[in-house]
């Protein structure tokens, strides 16, 4: 080569140079300890929190895992905050092998993901779990009589409505879903600016369960299969009768359609709302965004349906641990540090669920957050609580959206309920029928 | 006199429809939520605060944004390596097969993202690049080299051969002319298609979305995409992020606007 | 882009001239082929290899991920006959055509604007390519904000002028509003690059032949769609090609706007979003792969078609 090459060949060398030693030392932050085979308690792990941790709760959570660093010296806690996708999330790097070492994970998610091979067993047996956290908790950490998650809060959904509105009307809270449409009905028509009834479309949480009060079923198991019954009349006119109240009574703004929970408690915040079903998390968000609503709103145990009951789902995140993981002693102390009564109730409080351990839940009914008249419809409802079918393969129904489209082509007039709800029952088959 | 009339209000007309997001972003993350959920809009913020971006910057952004910094810096830099090595190459010499060389390279442009992010994925999976800045670089490139060729390729036949020839003629070398002569003309397509390399990689987001999975190593657009589909009702705080993610590239264009003006101008003519 | 390169082919060096018998041999192969050799290791592993990957892929089984077993046509059979994958194939054709032509249109009124010239228009050209420099994730959710229902500007925009079903009205709640939205944002951020590659292209054709058609009389109008325009054809040609497949490309504005992603209920469903929800969401790579390569067939007809189009002109 010749001479004058080399000074071309020198300022490449030092430019690539420079950009292997950029690589090289922003990676070197993370990996330079690379977890340790040893079982001591020492090095990185990465923890991430999709759904329910929120803007509101992250502080608290950055701060108890500073603590954490503080009392177990030469560990560290990497942390992420998902979005509402985290499913998508979680899926996609159980696929790639860059799982983290710490989840809290939505409970119906559990056995997806364990079917997966993708978490730890934490007890072979979960009877031993019993006592120590709440048993509908415990029943959604199980794939076929295992245990693979720590319950780490759980929540149910009431009514919230506003007491003053009702009062003005000569209302009481309703009792059935009739009552709902006739008291929603009349606070809109008296209140000019006000919409009867929070719809809530992008969510399937909120009415879903629906189908239950309506004495239908979601799906049941026949012979060690499980099969879908969202086609049974009971289901259908459930559904129907909940897209009615936005297309026929027009009980919430068009776009309702579209809404996620917190859509309707920003509504519901700034008075435009009447009543909604939502969550004790659900209220948190209204109190925090307008605090003087407190003398203006109550709650109140979900309505029933014509089957006769109000049952809903019981919701909640576990704690999971990856079998990816490189450093599982670091990350089985952190989640035993979670779990210590006097960290997790301050991350439940600030969300506004339960604590999922019977210590902490006991604390929280006596004397905490959840003593408060506003929060005792919470623990009224807490009984009347049912599951999703604990199947490994729900998380496609979940995740491809295809409960929440059925009622959107309802809403907006594409189909009709009866071949909505037909072809969401062979979606569900095709994803959870095969075992 | 007809032709001010309409080329005037014309350019209005432009720089409204341009610039209204921009100002509407900014203007909605000031405003305290009373002022956002109006029904009829309020164009200035009566209160303005700044609490929304203070929040911002305690959390992960700065992380996110030195994350993309590195990504984008890495992939523009060599970018523009392989580019000016590449474009030269296919300006000067009667490289074998050339037509079809450069058919390839404009075809990588025209590939649909879909149709590598899955093999990609495994490629980097089974290569353990999943999820760490070389892997997001490596994939970024995929979108940036074939153009940023094309553009430098374009400029270095601007520059008349003859330029080389007598600077080699006077007895210098290859590579002394093109250090002396060449480069220096070069500098504006170096410049455009850095740019081009370091905004495609700065917005990208279904790699990012999908390779980058470790804590902490998130880019900006997965940020705000994760950040949005949580608080998406949270207009205020989601337009404050929004801004924190728009102004460097904004800033950044603004700046060497002009260079790129001349690189797109150059590579449009020769089409 | 092929009559370019003949036409330029007098700019290559004649190596021979300027030095001995093994320079002019490096000259001719070593030194291109050193100078190449990264362009082409990155197309062949980032590129090309991936390519063949997907098509082997869409051949194979790919639950959660891992490839199994050969299956011949299944996946291009399985999306066949699915009516949502049939949906957003004519979705985004549709999609894309309205985006091109709309994008082209106005594009190219601007760039007369600007051409018209002006000590303003050097301004205003800087404006114009403001919105290309938005981040796309972030322009998606501040047009989506502009389209709420409730307290969005573009519905208090169309009441104040007199459309009063427009109050509350809920863009997202059906597909045909949302991809006007959708496809309004996109324009929005694709037309400035292809504004000011028209701009450049007009200003290319001012000379002799413009002159002579002025002198001859010719209107404004007349000089535009007889001689400017036939003297752009290769660049409109290259900019309908780059906008088509922006437009088919389209995936970020889709999976921030709407909620779930595709939908209401499937309605806004593209290709792009479709491939990346089944590959990473069903977490079937093979049907995903298959569905990728439908795309690329597709556009690459689409280049030929432009590409031929172009040269029957010349």
């Amino acid at each position: 080569m010749q001479r004058p090459w080399k000074s071309a060949l020198k300022v490449i060398t030092a430019t690539s140079a420079a950009a292997a030693l950029m690589l090289a030392s922003a990676c070197g932050g993370d990996d330079a300890a690379e977890g340790n085979a040893t079982g001591e308690v020492a090095g990185p792990i990465d923890v991430w929190m999709g759904d329910p941790i929120g803007a509101a709760q992250q502080p608290t959570i950055v701060q108890l895992a500073k603590d954490y660093e503080t009392a177990h010296p030469g560990t560290k806690v990497n942390l992420r905050f998902l979005g509402a996708d985290a499913h998508k999330t979680y899926l996609t790097s159980i696929a790639g092998g860059t799982v983290p070492c710490v989840a809290l994970i939505g409970n119906t998610w559990s056995p997806e993901f364990a079917g997966l091979q993708a978490l730890e067993p934490i007890a072979q047996d979960p009877a031993s779990m019993k006592g120590v956290y709440t048993q509908s908790m415990i029943d959604s950490t199980v794939l076929d009589g295992v245990s693979y998650a720590v319950p780490y809060d759980t929540g149910v959904r009431a009514l919230i409505y506003r007491k003053d509105l009702f009062d003005k009307a000569g209302l009481a809270a309703p009792k059935t879903w009739d009552e709902v449409l006739s008291s929603a009905t009349k606070v809109q028509q008296d209140n000019p600016g006000v919409n009867g009834f929070g719809i809530i479309g992008g969510n399937q949480w909120y009415w879903l369960p629906m189908i239950w009060n309506w004495g239908g079923e979601i799906a049941t198991q026949e012979g060690g299969a499980w099969k879908a019954k969202v086609d049974s009349p009971e289901a259908v006119a459930a559904f129907t009768f909940y897209a009615d109240l936005l297309t026929k009574h027009k009980l919430a703004p068009e776009g309702a359609a579209t809404w996620q929970g917190a859509d309707a408690s920003k509504a519901f915040a700034l008075g435009q709302i009447g009543m909604m079903v939502g969550g004790s998390w659900d209220l948190k968000t209204i109190l925090a965004q307008n605090p003087g609503m407190e003398q203006q709103l109550a709650t109140a145990p979900l309505p029933a349906g014509p089957g006769g009951n109000n049952d809903t789902f019981a919701g909640g995140s576990n704690l999971a641990i990856f079998k990816g993981c490189d450093n599982k002693a670091t990350a089985r102390s952190f989640v035993d540090f979670l779990m210590k009564t006097e960290n997790l109730v301050p991350v439940t409080t600030k969300i506004g669920l339960l604590p999922a351990t019977v210590d902490a839940l006991e604390k929280e009914r006596t004397s905490g957050s959840f003593s408060t008249p506003l929060l005792r419809a919470y623990a009224e409802q807490a009984p009347n609580t049912r599951s999703i079918p604990p199947v490994a393969t729900w998380g496609k129904v979940e995740g491809t959206g295809a409960i929440v489209n059925a009622m959107q082509a309802i809403m907006n007039g594409q189909k009709t309920p009866e071949a909505a709800m037909q072809e969401l029952a062979s979606q569900i088959d095709a994803a959870i029928g095969q075992q | 006199m007809t032709r001010r009339l309409i080329v005037y209000p014309a350019m209005v007309l432009i720089c409204a429809a341009s610039l209204f997001p921009f100002f509407w972003m900014i203007v909605t993350s000031l405003k305290p939520d009373t002022e956002i959920f109006t029904v009829s809009p309020q164009f200035i913020p009566h209160e303005p605060i700044l609490s929304r971006y203070t929040e911002l910057f305690s959390g992960a952004i700065p992380r996110q944004f030195l994350n993309s910094l590195l990504v984008a810096g890495a992939t523009t830099l060599i970018t523009g390596l392989i580019a000016l090595l590449a474009g030269y190459a296919l300006a000067r010499f009667n490289v074998p097969m050339k037509r079809y060389l450069l058919i390839v390279i404009l075809s990588i442009q025209m590939l649909p993202q879909t149709v590598l992010v899955i093999p990609l994925f495994v490629v980097l999976r089974n290569t353990d690049l999943l999820g760490t800045y070389q892997g997001l670089v490596l994939s970024h490139l995929a979108l940036t080299v074939g153009l940023a060729t094309y553009m430098l390729r374009s400029f270095f036949m601007d520059i008349p051969v003859s330029l080389e020839e007598s600077a080699m003629v006077d007895g210098a070398s290859r590579m002394k002319a093109v250090r002396l002569v060449v480069f220096p003309l070069v500098w504006p397509g170096l410049a455009a298609s850095s740019i081009y390399g370091f905004i495609t990689s700065w917005n990208e987001l279904m790699f990012s979305a999908t390779y980058m999975q470790q804590s902490s190593r998130e880019t900006l657009p997965v940020a705000l995409q994760q950040f949005f589909s949580s608080y998406y009702s949270d207009w205020g705080g989601v337009m404050a992020a929004s801004v924190i993610f728009t102004i460097p590239v904004v800033v950044f264009f603004l700046l060497v606007q002009k260079r790129l003006m001349q690189g797109m101008v150059a590579g449009a003519v020769k089409g | 882009m092929t009559s370019t390169t003949s036409r330029r082919a007098r700019h290559t060096v004649a190596p021979a001239r300027a030095g001995s018998r093994t320079r002019s041999r490096w000259d001719r192969f070593g030194l291109p082929s050193l100078l190449l050799a990264p362009l082409l290791a990155v197309i062949l592993g980032v590129v090309g290899y991936p390519i063949v990957r997907t098509v082997w892929l869409s051949f194979h089984e790919g639950e959660y991920l891992m490839t199994g077993a050969f299956n011949g046509v299944d996946n291009y059979t399985e999306i066949f006959g699915d009516p949502y994958f049939l949906a957003a194939l004519l979705r985004t054709t549709i999609f894309a055509v309205v985006c091109v032509v709309t994008t082209l249109l106005i594009s190219l009124a601007i760039a007369l604007v600007l051409d018209a010239g002006s000590w303003a228009a050097r301004i205003v050209t800087v404006v114009v390519l403001l919105p290309w420099a938005m981040p796309r994730v972030a322009s998606g959710i501040i047009w989506k904000w502009m389209f709420n229902d409730q307290y969005g500007i573009a519905n208090w925009l169309l009441v104040s002028l007199g459309f009063d079903s427009f109050k509350g009205y809920a863009w997202f709640n059906d597909g045909f509003a949302s991809l006007v939205a959708i496809t309004i944002a996109v324009v929005w951020h694709s037309v400035p690059f292809i504004a000011i590659s028209m701009l450049a292209g007009l200003r290319a054709t001012r000379g002799e032949v413009l002159e002579a058609a002025r002198v001859d009389g010719a209107g404004f109008y007349q000089q535009l769609v007889r001689v400017r325009l036939p003297m752009m054809k290769p660049l409109l040609t290259i900019l309908g090609v780059m906008s088509t497949i922006f437009a088919y490309q389209s995936f970020d504005h889709f999976l921030v706007m709407t909620t779930p992603p595709g939908g209401p209920s499937h309605s806004t469903e593209v290709l792009s979003l479709l491939t990346w929800l089944q590959a990473f969401t069903v977490l079937d790579q093979g049907v995903a792969a298959a569905m990728a390569v439908v795309t690329f067939l597709l556009l690459a007809g689409i280049t030929a078609v432009y590409v031929k189009l172009s040269k029957e002109g010349t």
